[in-house]
């Protein structure tokens, strides 16, 4: 039953798109379980079969997409599930294919400056703020990864965890910064 | 009867306290009831004071204590999810829960008199809930350890206990500390991201009084 409410709740998402939002793409088999906040006009592709939820027992969850501004591009690839995650783009940000994101954020801006005041960062770029977030990468719940950072293919990244620099494919990773550990 | 006395005197100093705690029985006792009813599988001991919500999902086995108190916590009250049918968490008496999220997929034993903040303790890597299933892409099996908490424990706000951790008694797990596959012994001061060196409080004390 719940599974055919989010599959007409993702069909209707999916109309919605062609009709009103032209810069959405959305693919074939999109199950929205729980809300999908979509704000801004940056441009916003999800891959095929996508899975939209909340972690269960935890209310008041739901999904952000949000785009700042006409150049902001959020790409999500196929049999991705975003479970409460949260997604804000200046620049890029590319998810892959096969990836699982729990109650996580994901930003690839520091939206001010340090100084008091609390601009627009100026020494950002497409180059250095792009997050790559690789094949069947697997997020924990509460981590934040933020601006410039690619993580490699089939790596794991801890609950709890700060994704500050760059993880290499395939291994594990936890902490404040995150650090690659070994998987006991 | 020296409980009723006890009553009775908070409700001549603190008349709305009275009344608060009152109303936290009263729905602790609705709830009890209706998961003696209406999901077996979850056992509550009889005086439960709940001053926030309580949710209890999934299909393993929960057991909480007796007198166990639910405070209000700025984000939500205190949600126990299952993800396994073997899974079970076990509560013990006289604890005070605000805002703990437990997701648990093999065991979770905790003991009696805990203090816990707005914290999450999950004994697997990732909580796919239901919806996440029917998603194959990721495994269903992920790698769960069973995590071990003592007695007198006071867990802070926005910490992570994560698989494989045990905590001895009368340990203090401070603010943002993430515990992964910690051993904690008795009486020690965890801290740090992740939570590597823990420092025995006794220790501590002794620094602080050098310092007076």
């Amino acid at each position: 039953m719940k599974d055919l409410v989010a599959v007409i709740r993702g069909k209707i998402f999916l109309l919605r798109c062609r009709l009103f939002r032209k810069n959405i793409r959305v693919g074939k088999g999109l199950r929205l379980y729980k809300r999908l906040d979509v704000r801004g006009d940056g441009t916003l592709t999800i891959g095929d079969n996508c899975v939209i939820g909340g972690i269960s027992g935890d209310r008041k969850q739901f999904v952000t997409l949000y785009t700042l501004n006409r150049n902001a591009r959020i790409e999500i690839g196929n049999n991705t599930g975003l479970f409460a995650a949260r997604l804000s783009s200046r620049y890029s940000i590319t998810v892959g294919h096969d990836v699982h994101i729990e109650a996580s954020g994901i930003m690839d801006t520091d939206f001010h400056t340090i100084e008091r005041g609390r601009g627009v960062p100026a020494n950002e770029s497409l180059e250095s703020c792009a997050i790559t977030i690789g094949n069947g990468v697997r997020i924990g719940a509460r981590s934040i990864v933020t601006k410039g950072v690619k993580i490699g293919d089939d790596s794991l990244i801890g609950p709890g965890s700060v994704v500050a620099r760059s993880i290499p494919g395939s291994c594990f990773a936890l902490g404040n910064p995150a650090k690659v550990m070994n998987p006991k | 009867m020296s409980s009723l006395s006890k009553f009775i005197r908070l409700f001549v100093a603190n008349p709305a306290g009275a009344a608060g705690l009152l109303k936290a029985l009263l729905r602790g006792t609705f709830t009890v009831l209706y998961y003696r009813l209406v999901q077996p599988r979850v056992r509550i001991a009889f005086p439960f004071f709940m001053y926030e919500t309580f949710r209890v999902s999934g299909p393993g086995k929960v057991f909480i204590g007796k007198s166990c108190a639910i405070y209000p916590n700025i984000f939500d009250g205190v949600s126990i999810v299952t993800l396994d049918p073997n899974a079970e968490v076990h509560i013990g008496a006289d604890c005070s829960l605000g805002g703990v999220s437990i997701r648990c997929r093999e065991r979770i034993e905790i003991g009696d008199r805990i203090m816990a903040g707005h914290s999450l303790i999950q004994d697997c890597m990732l909580a796919e809930g239901p919806t996440a299933q029917a998603h194959e892409a990721i495994p269903r099996k992920m790698p769960s350890r069973a995590i071990r908490i003592g007695r007198n424990v006071w867990v802070g706000a926005q910490s992570c206990i994560l698989c494989g951790s045990t905590i001895g008694d009368d340990s203090v797990i401070s603010l943002g500390t993430v515990c992964y596959d910690a051993e904690i012994e008795e009486y020690q001061l965890a801290s740090g991201n992740p939570s590597i060196r823990p420092v025995p409080i006794s220790k501590l004390i002794k620094l602080q009084d050098m310092r007076r």
